[in-house]
């Protein structure tokens, strides 16, 4: 008697490029105990072949890490927005579902381009400048209270997770999104880069900065390193408005 | 329309809150005095109208109206409108409660510009060009209108409701509110006055029938 071989449906979003449109195509994977949807795109690339015996190339998807702190893996699984390497299976309704990103230009098939991202990190001064002309010895001590609020905020991997799910961020606005939004939380609260926390400010009360939040609150729904995004969202409207009354009664 | 456009670029921190804060002062403001003085109708016509003529007999009226009421009105809502061009509605693929409160914020801000132009248009800009005095049974005679009362309802409702969940959305926006725990509890304070002015305003509706 020969046993019957199990198997995980996955339907797949494929797409060349950015030019062509898409189409979808289905596949047979031989289920294995753990597996995931890293492993099975794996298996794919072994042998792509969809489930009516076509045979296609392989799909592109991009991977690193493979324990959830990259971020390079995130596509829209059943739906939702999440990392491919954590989501399991065993957890998973069929058929599975697969799905670029849509707020990212495409590259091809489950592979994006998230330079906005760190455009928007860039835009906003997510970093501590330390060099001088000369030497500036050491910086304020930081507290064990702003350590542990820091250390949550610094879990980010501009993943992308919460700016897909934002109905604000889209290619008709220039909204930063909340992952960037949270850095500049994070620098402000630092003791050196408190230095720099109203020049940080200014980055974010332009077009495209903070205000352009709707506070649909579904960034931090989606984020897998449950970052408090919507705390540090509202946290920098007070240091904004702050700033914006000082801007106004001290000049 | 570019130079709206630099404008709103430029301005962008000082508009949007300027924006939040016209839908609680002036309009919120206004909005409950006017659920609450509506209700001298349950106190039957003579009353109600003695109330209207003391209105009508304010010093600075239309500074009054025209400041506090009509441009707010006009500013806030064209600003919304504006503001929703940036809006991709995804409430369906990710029904969080809080999204739904977002999507709801954005198709009552539109149901409700409706509503307001029409009754503003009804019972004050329509009366001043035919003369038509304004009054209980002005306002009865219009609600005789089965349509037209349902219409009231469900505006009274949306307004209310834009107002409430916009008061949330304001204590967010100026920082008041910053934490899940904070943002929770003001979320129901809100709703209880919701709820009242809601009680308020359809009350008084019922008492024009």
């Amino acid at each position: 008697m020969t046993e019957i071989q199990k198997t995980v449906r996955f339907k797949i979003k494929r797409q060349k490029d950015s030019e062509t449109q898409p189409h979808w195509e289905e596949f047979d994977i031989p289920y294995r105990a753990g597996m995931n949807v890293i492993t099975a795109l794996w298996d794919i690339a072994k042998n792509p072949v969809t489930a009516n015996g076509q045979k296609t190339t392989q799909v592109a998807w991009d991977a690193s890490c493979l324990e959830e702190v990259c971020g390079a893996c995130t596509m829209v699984i059943n739906g939702k927005v999440r990392q491919s390497c954590t989501a399991l299976i065993d957890h998973l309704s069929q058929p599975i579902t697969l799905e670029p990103m849509t707020k990212f230009p495409l590259v091809r098939d489950l592979r994006v381009n998230r330079q906005r991202m760190f455009d928007a990190l860039k835009r906003v001064k997510a970093w501590i400048p330390i060099d001088g002309t000369y030497d500036l010895g050491e910086g304020p001590k930081l507290s064990a209270q702003e350590q542990q609020i820091g250390y949550v905020l610094s879990k980010c991997m501009t993943c992308g997770c919460c700016v897909e799910a934002c109905p604000q961020y889209n290619d008709r606005s220039e909204f930063v999104g909340a992952a960037a939004l949270s850095q500049v939380r994070l620098f402000n609260l630092h003791p050196t880069g408190k230095m720099q926390k109203e020049e940080r400010l200014e980055t974010i009360m332009g077009s495209g900065g903070i205000e352009d939040c709707g506070n649909s609150q579904n960034c931090v729904e989606v984020c897998p390193k449950e970052i408090p995004l919507t705390t540090s969202i509202a946290e920098l409207n007070r240091q904004t408005t702050l700033y914006g009354f000082k801007k106004i009664f001290q000049k | 329309m570019r130079a709206v456009k630099k404008w709103l670029q430029e301005n962008n921190f000082f508009i949007r809150k300027l924006h939040s804060l016209s839908g609680v002062v002036p309009l919120g403001a206004f909005l409950i005095e006017h659920l609450i003085t509506n209700s001298f109708a349950k106190f039957g016509p003579e009353v109600y109208n003695q109330k209207i003529e003391w209105f009508q007999s304010l010093p600075y009226l239309y500074a009054l109206e025209y400041g506090f009421i009509f441009i707010p009105i006009l500013f806030h809502a064209l600003l919304g409108f504006v503001f929703l061009w940036a809006w991709s509605d995804n409430s369906a693929r990710y029904p969080y409660g809080r999204n739904w409160m977002y999507t709801l914020q954005r198709a009552s801000g539109m149901i409700v510009f409706v509503f307001i132009a029409y009754h503003v248009w009804e019972f004050r800009f329509e009366t001043q060009l035919t003369g038509a005095p304004v009054n209980f049974d002005l306002v009865a005679n219009s609600l005789s209108n089965p349509l037209i009362f349902y219409f009231y309802v469900l505006g009274i409702t949306l307004t209310v409701f834009h107002f409430a969940n916009g008061l949330w959305g304001f204590c967010v926006h100026w920082g008041i509110t910053v934490g899940p725990r904070a943002q929770k509890l003001s979320g129901f304070l809100f709703l209880a006055l919701g709820l009242v002015l809601v009680y308020i305003g359809l009350d008084a509706l019922w008492a024009f029938r």
